[in-house]
């Protein structure tokens, strides 16, 4: 059986095997690459910031899944795999930079701005714009229920955050964005 | 009004300024605020018992529910199809991922050309005889098990076990040079309790009998001389003390030692 067809319990199992081990790896790359791309992609906006923050996740994947217990699902380990390591790569940002974490948001923009596909007039383009407005975490928040449609339980295990703070945050995130977009 | 009359007639008799004064609210409110914070709440209440995040959008804000959510950013050509082998690649090259024969190859080369040469040799046919041995084996002792021969138990000797050898050997040594130096300092004197026999044990035996021959000669010579000179000090001595006594009163005294010693001759319980 073809492990790209595996559930994820099945290809713990291969990959907890030495001789299917690079099989199974390979195998949740392919599954969750695109996802764990675009959410890095989103926060740091630049391809090969994205590409850099994505190769780490997938080492620190590799080095840690062995240990894996399983008391969360594997696209929510992933996540907060992610997540860390994106905000952690922007923490490293902030200081390479000695500016304050406003002033890379609005580098942020400023490198969306300098997209070679950006349209201001796009609403997509705004929306992004809008995205990079928002604080960090409420940005995570955001993207992770806008774009991944996360339900808050699994969101909570992600940013071990309450239910109802997550909740709070998106909602004003939402409002914000909106705001955001009506105004430009 | 009527609170409203009271209030200013109060503030009038305190004689304040504000019985004069038209409160104003200086906050600004957003058009139209109070007109749709009725329908937010609600939407707001909706999102929150929403199934899912579709539907959750849809109540809090409809605008954002219709945008595409397609991505507006350029992926490179071929980025994802070549991810996996771009991972896999990075971990190869981290020092710490290396299989046992890339290791071997870091550390020794040498040790890695002679991994897979093996010098011992094996009789021909084991390994096809071996299985047929043990099976043949095995049966040999069910037979014997069956047929109430008794079951051979175990036997570990100790004797075969090359380390407890060594232990007892080695405790058998200890006990007997213990003992030996127990016994020699018992022999040897305490300087303390017997000095003499402690000076004659370290000392005096370690010494050869010319020397000590030599010595008590050379002791005896000094003593002689020593007798000699105390000999002569003791008459001047004397000398000194007697030159105010005359001869008289020396014979005196000398008379009247004999004397008494007559009597005490008498008087002895010895010559009753």
């Amino acid at each position: 059986m073809a492990l790209t067809t595996l559930s994820d319990s099945e290809l713990l199992v291969e990959f907890r095997n030495p001789v299917t081990k690079e099989k199974a790896f390979t195998s949740i790359i392919k599954k969750y690459q695109e996802k764990l791309y675009w959410h890095l992609r989103r926060m740091v906006v630049d391809h090969d910031d994205a590409n850099d923050v994505l190769q780490n996740v997938m080492i620190r994947v590799w080095n840690g899944l062995e240990n894996f217990r399983e008391d969360s699902q594997l696209y929510t380990w992933l996540y907060r795999v992610a997540t860390n390591e994106c905000l952690t790569f922007m923490e490293q940002q902030k200081k390479r930079a000695a500016v304050s974490l406003s002033d890379v948001e609005s580098g942020l923009a400023n490198k969306i701005k300098a997209d070679r596909d950006f349209d201001g007039n796009k609403l997509e383009w705004k929306l992004q714009l809008g995205i990079q407005q928002l604080p960090e975490k409420q940005r995570i928040v955001f993207q992770l229920r806008y774009y991944d449609e996360m339900p808050y339980e699994e969101m909570s295990r992600v940013l071990e955050t309450s239910e109802g703070a997550l909740k709070a945050s998106y909602h004003h995130a939402v409002k914000k964005i909106e705001d955001y977009i009506r105004n430009h | 009004m009527t609170n409203r009359n009271t209030i200013l007639s109060e503030l009038a008799d305190l004689g304040s300024v504000l019985s004069n004064h038209n409160p104003e609210n200086i906050y600004a409110v957003p058009a139209g605020y109070f007109e749709g914070l009725a329908g937010q709440i609600l939407n707001r209440i909706k999102a929150l018992e929403a199934a899912d995040a579709k539907e959750e959008l849809a109540y809090l804000s409809p605008l954002l529910s219709n945008v595409s959510k397609e991505m507006p950013y350029a992926v490179p050509a071929g980025f994802f199809q070549n991810l996996s082998n771009d991972v896999l690649k990075k971990i190869s090259e981290h020092e710490d991922h290396q299989t046992s024969e890339e290791e071997i190859e870091t550390l020794s080369p040498l040790l890695g050309s002679l991994r897979n040469k093996n010098p011992y040799s094996v009789p021909d046919g084991y390994f096809e005889k071996l299985e047929t041995e043990i099976v043949r084996k095995n049966t040999q002792k069910e037979f014997l098990v069956i047929f109430g021969e008794k079951k051979e138990t175990k036997v570990i000797s100790i004797a075969r076990r090359r380390w407890y050898r060594l232990a007892a050997a080695a405790v058998f040594i200890g006990v007997i040079v213990i003992g030996g130096l127990l016994f020699i300092k018992q022999r040897q004197p305490n300087i303390i309790i017997d000095p003499q026999g402690w000076v004659y044990q370290n000392v005096t035996k370690k010494v050869s009998t010319e020397k000590i021959d030599e010595f008590v000669k050379l002791a005896e010579d000094e003593t002689a001389n020593v007798a000699e000179e105390n000999d002569a000090t003791k008459k001047a001595e004397i000398k000194e003390l007697m030159k105010d006594v005359s001869e008289k009163e020396i014979q005196d005294f000398l008379n009247d030692a004999v004397a008494l010693e007559s009597n005490n001759e008498t008087s002895s319980p010895m010559n009753e």
